[in-house]
């Protein structure tokens, strides 16, 4: 999706990397504002980046692998340009978060997990994002959205689909 | 009713947010005045006086921990932030993070100064990506204004202070998780003893404390620990935050003296009580790991001994209001769900028995229960309590013993003849 900013995408990611190192010197502290990293600039945690990162933190990536798969948003695989975190925990359930996750459903024609046919976007559900006092409530990307309705919620998600047009 | 601000105060106010509206209230003034005038020893003495316990959930006394911090063998010593608040039904560091990310560095710094901690690590949630930028802010702050890095105000004091992302796992919200985490492992418990106090981050001493645990310390250095004592209970000093949230009509963040009011008058008067054309069955009272009340219980004044004598848990003041929007089958199997999903997977009772009660539930939501189900779920209630490696397991177990005794009626309510759909 971003081909010719690959190239520099990869060098700053690398000098972001280092920094990351200097910043928590003396072992495995850097990995998770690493692979944080990688997944902000990449989308997801490419396999070019583990390469960077084994090189530069000097971690192989069966570790890198090992310590990312434990949490929830770290991605090993293209998730879409976009993604929807719906909290469907109780607040947010007795607040109607089954609607969003059914209208998301309807919308974008796929499952959760699932990315939409254009790359531009995914959902998924999750635990409590702590905006109890704002439910229903989701993050999409790193915006904290609430308390939302499913027309809301559809509207931000066609926005977002729009602007992914053309790239 | 009229309750005092310590931590809510000013609040209202945007500016306090930065470093320049956070002095013009006064912030900053109790470390000024500690690094100043007053010894380590001073500062923790004060704390300890205070009576102040831990708001993350398990009310262990603040001051003991750091005197054991202080005591303990071995350098550097360290002071990490639990700001990894991912109890359902829980925001109120998100708030003071929010609003006030100063008091919480003023915090940080008190308790570095007073444990000889020249290190600090903020391990906050990655599910609030707004308050990592505010915290980076505040941080970039306080160090172009001389309150952290290399001598402090000009004094002999210096500490760094370091903001760290999570990556999404509640188990990390558990102290010795958070500090595998932090050494860049899967969150994983780990065996205590040794604590954290004497065997914590990179082996070395160090204390963990929350978000509001650490925002309550400099109004206590400032004004005093008599002062703070003259809020709350003898055995639950100063003021809390509680957030109300789920079936109620005003959700919201309020800060009350422990013990001044009663689970109910918080619902009721406070958060406005139940939703037009809605029954409140249970209410949950210090987030979802805290065993549910019902109606005959919620007369119970807002404290850690009052919940405890109630079976229950102050917890960190996490108020989940249970009415009847969502069938109470479902709402309990997306309870226990959350365990399962949560579980880290490295003990058995705490793996096999979340997905067993997961299932055992939506059994229930899905075609109903019949008389030997509630043997089944108190057989795994018995195998997992008091058997996970950390409470995670123990909570899920716990919490279903409570909606089983509590509702069995409305969770077995369609009951049918096994294998009738």
């Amino acid at each position: 999706m971003k081909q010719p900013t690959e190239t520099v995408d990869m060098k700053a990611f690398e000098e972001r990397v280092e920094a990351i190192r200097k910043t928590f010197p003396g072992g495995r502290t850097a990995i998770l504002p690493s692979l944080l990293a990688a997944q902000e600039t990449f989308g997801y945690v490419t396999p070019e980046s583990l390469d960077v990162m084994e090189r530069v933190l000097g971690i192989p990536r069966g570790i890198l692998k090992e310590v990312g798969s434990f949490y929830h948003f770290i991605d090993f695989e293209f998730k879409g340009r976009h993604r929807v975190y719906v909290c469907t925990n109780l607040s947010c359930l007795l607040n109607g978060a089954q609607a969003l996750v059914d209208a998301l459903r309807e919308e974008l024609g796929v499952e959760e997990d699932q990315v939409t046919p254009d790359g531009a976007l995914s959902f998924r559900t999750v635990e409590c994002i702590g905006l109890c006092d704002r439910a229903p409530a989701a993050l999409v990307d790193e915006e904290q959205l609430g308390p939302l309705t499913p027309e809301a919620l559809i509207q931000r998600v066609r926005e977002l689909r729009k602007d992914g047009q053309g790239t | 009713m009229d309750f005092p601000k310590i931590l809510t105060a000013h609040m209202d106010d945007p500016d306090v947010r930065t470093l320049e509206g956070y002095v013009r209230v006064g912030g900053y003034e109790a470390l000024r005045m500690a690094l100043q005038e007053l010894s380590p020893e001073d500062v923790l003495q004060r704390v300890k006086d205070s009576g102040l316990r831990g708001r993350g959930g398990a009310g262990f006394p603040t001051g003991l921990k750091w005197s054991f911090v202080r005591q303990a063998k071995g350098d550097p010593k360290y002071v990490v932030v639990n700001a990894d608040e991912g109890e359902p039904g829980t925001f109120k560091d998100r708030v003071i993070i929010d609003h006030k990310p100063h008091m919480l560095l003023e915090g940080t710094i008190l308790a570095a100064y007073a444990m000889g901690a020249r290190e600090a690590y903020i391990y906050l949630r990655w599910e609030y990506p707004a308050q990592y930028r505010i915290l980076e802010q505040a941080i970039r702050e306080a160090y172009e204004h001389g309150y952290l890095g290399e001598r402090i105000l000009g004094t002999a004091f210096s500490l760094d202070l370091y903001l760290f992302r999570g990556a999404g796992a509640y188990i990390c919200g558990e102290e010795t998780a958070l500090l595998e985490s932090l050494e860049g492992k899967r969150g994983e418990p780990r065996l205590k003893p040794p604590f954290p106090a004497q065997a914590g981050l990179y082996g070395k001493p160090t204390a963990v404390n929350n978000v509001e645990t650490l925002a309550s310390v400099p109004a206590i250095v400032k004004h005093g620990p008599e002062w703070y004592r003259s809020f709350g209970t003898e055995k639950s000093p100063g003021t809390k935050l509680f957030n109300v949230s789920g079936g109620v009509k005003n959700p919201g963040t309020w800060e009350i003296p422990l013990g001044s009011i009663t689970l109910r008058e918080l619902v009721f008067d406070l958060a406005g009580g139940p939703r037009e054309g809605r029954t409140i069955l249970g209410i949950i009272p210090g987030g979802l790991s805290t065993p549910i009340l019902s109606e005959e219980e919620w007369d119970t004044p807002l404290d850690y001994e009052s919940m405890a004598a109630r079976g229950t848990f102050l917890g960190a003041g996490s108020v989940i209001v249970v009415d009847d929007a969502v069938p109470l089958p479902t709402l309990v199997r997306r309870a226990v769900e959350f365990y399962a999903v949560e579980s880290c997977s490295k003990c058995t009772p705490c793996r096999e028995g979340t997905a067993w009660l997961t299932r055992m539930f939506r059994k229930l939501e899905e075609v109903g229960g019949h008389g030997e189900d509630r043997q089944i779920l108190d057989k795994i209630i018995r195998y997992m309590r008091g058997k996970t490696f950390c409470p995670l397991g123990d909570s899920a177990a716990m919490i279903s013993q409570a909606f089983l005794e509590k509702y069995e009626d409305r969770l077995f309510v369609h009951v049918a003849s096994p294998g009738s759909r």
